[in-house]
């Protein structure tokens, strides 16, 4: 595989837009990411859509890149409608990657797009329960909330994990986010205010969920040769990884969960370990899914993860920054967008253009981005590594 | 619908199951059943099987909201089954609050009827109950 670069980003602001389409949403990503880049359109020759539940939601079940990209005038070359849940994001980047990378193109878009929010919450949940399989969990009262909750309280009984430990991912959320100026939420909140929000299942309680929005966000991947010609410092895919998820023996203890077998093939591709992430975004679909995340990816040990908030090493200041957009709690989690909006706060903490979220000295940085439930894992499971 | 997943009893002696599956070479179980051991890979290897009706509660959860058809509270798991297989399904014949829910509780399978399926009657879902 040739090297791959990353030319562009851009992102419309995530948050509730019910007067804007798909195709006015994923139009503003695209325009920004192209500007970005330096690029001209004429040089797209390939594009992946990410786009999860457009179908249910909006009723444009087939074709959906197709519609949108026809508004910003790319018309004629390959056009790729992927869809991996929450995921869906991350799966655009990863076909773009391939196409680059595998030498058959040497400029491809990768966008994702979504609107969740219809003023109708039961029906954005409902289409949301097609995440799981529908004959057994999703359509059997399975609620997504209601699996992390599974997990978190295996935590707690293991490792003592507390909802104080939990709420504290929330405020380190909001207080990330007041600097964002993409994210849906930029209010700061108290570790009580999390805790005394309307519960949802023990211990999981409304703030420490990400919220129903919209989005739209964008990468343009290059070759070495255009990466060269670029004014931006290029940013280099040292790993990008796709893979599903699944439960090799259920009753065993202590098995590597899907996060940590995509992330130990991510490592060993970009030939680094968890040492060397200078900031990462990972998957806060719940708060406790950032602290469970932690330890999946190696930045401590097992049952760790909520000291690592305690003590404040994933803040800004912190030995290893997560979530400096304000994740998917504060940033907002318009599913088929997310993937690329956390890449592209990576490429910007990259090129040092995070203003008040900046980390010192970044180098690496990793992007963790799940999608769907099989039999209780991630169905799908992306995870990136980008350097300078 | 549901006769891929669970054993419909047909009289009162009859009791309802779940239909999984077990690779022949690896003697893993599987629910739902499976055509190809994902372990293995090898056509023709599995074979039908009747699960276990009794499991322990895994891990659960307390629903403050609830999908559509059912009311909030509820309580739903995973449910580990003496074949091996963990299985999710929504807890019944109880009240649903922290007091009646453990780790590790005895729960036992039953059916139950969720809705009427126009043209096929009633619609019937595989539930746990405490033991």
């Amino acid at each position: 595989m040739r090297k791959v670069y990353i030319a562009g980003v851009g992102m419309h602001p995530f948050g509730r837009f019910l007067d804007k389409h798909l195709k006015e949403l994923g139009a503003h990503a695209f325009m920004v990411a192209l500007a970005d880049s330096g690029l001209s359109p004429k040089q797209i020759e390939i594009a992946y859509i990410g786009n999860a539940v457009g179908g249910l939601l909006t009723g444009q079940e087939s074709v959906r890149g197709q519609t949108i990209l026809r508004e910003i005038g790319l018309q004629g070359i390959p056009i790729v409608n992927v869809e991996n849940a929450c995921a869906s994001g991350s799966t655009a980047f990863y076909g773009a990657w391939m196409s680059v990378g595998s030498g058959l193109y040497d400029c491809a878009l990768a966008l994702g797009v979504e609107k969740l929010y219809c003023d109708d919450t039961p029906k954005t949940l409902h289409a949301l329960t097609t995440n799981s399989d529908v004959e057994i969990e999703g359509g059997m009262g399975f609620m997504f909330a209601g699996n992390y909750a599974t997990k978190i309280k295996r935590h707690m009984y293991k490792y003592g994990t507390t909802r104080e430990q939990i709420a504290k991912v929330v405020v380190k959320s909001h207080k990330n986010s007041q600097h964002n100026p993409y994210a849906q939420y930029r209010n700061l909140l108290t570790v009580e205010e999390v805790l005394n929000s309307k519960m949802i299942c023990d211990p999981i309680t409304l703030f420490m969920t990400a919220p129903i929005g919209d989005g739209a966000a964008a990468a343009i991947l290059v070759s070495e040769e255009i990466a060269k010609k670029l004014t931006n410092p290029p940013i280099l895919v040292a790993a990008t990884v796709l893979r599903s998820g699944f439960v090799p023996n259920p009753q065993e203890e202590d098995v590597p969960d899907t996060i940590e077998r995509t992330a130990k093939i991510a490592y060993e591709i970009a030939g680094l370990g968890a040492k060397d992430i200078d900031v990462a975004e990972v998957h806060d679909a719940m708060a406790t899914a950032e602290i469970m995340a932690y330890e999946s990816l190696g930045f401590c040990q097992k049952g760790e993860g909520g000291r690592m908030v305690d003590e404040g090493r994933t803040d800004i200041s912190g030995e290893i920054p997560v979530n400096t957009s304000g994740g998917l709690i504060a940033r907002g989690h318009p599913v088929g967008a997310t993937g690329l909006g956390q890449i592209s706060e990576i490429v910007w903490q990259l090129r040092g253009e995070a203003e008040k979220r900046q980390v010192k000295g970044v180098r690496v940085g990793l992007i963790q981005n799940g999608g769907g439930n099989i039999g209780g894992e991630p169905a799908a499971m992306a995870v990136h590594i980008l350097t300078r | 619908m549901g006769e891929r997943l669970f054993h419909v009893p047909k009289s009162a002696a009859d009791k309802p199951y779940l239909i999984g599956s077990q690779c022949q070479k690896c003697q893993r179980y599987f629910f739902p059943k499976r055509l190809i051991c994902p372990d293995c890979l090898e056509v023709g290897t599995m074979q039908e099987k009747p699960l276990s009706t009794r499991g322990k509660l895994y891990s659960y959860y307390l629903g403050m909201v609830a999908p559509a058809g059912i009311s909030p509270p509820y309580a739903a798991g995973w449910i580990d089954l003496p074949e091996g297989v963990r299985v999710f399904g929504v807890l019944t014949g109880f009240e649903a609050k922290e007091e009646n829910l453990k780790l590790g509780m005895e729960v036992e399978l039953v059916l139950e009827k969720v809705g009427e399926q126009k043209g096929e009657g009633e619609l019937l879902a595989y539930r746990f109950r405490p033991v």
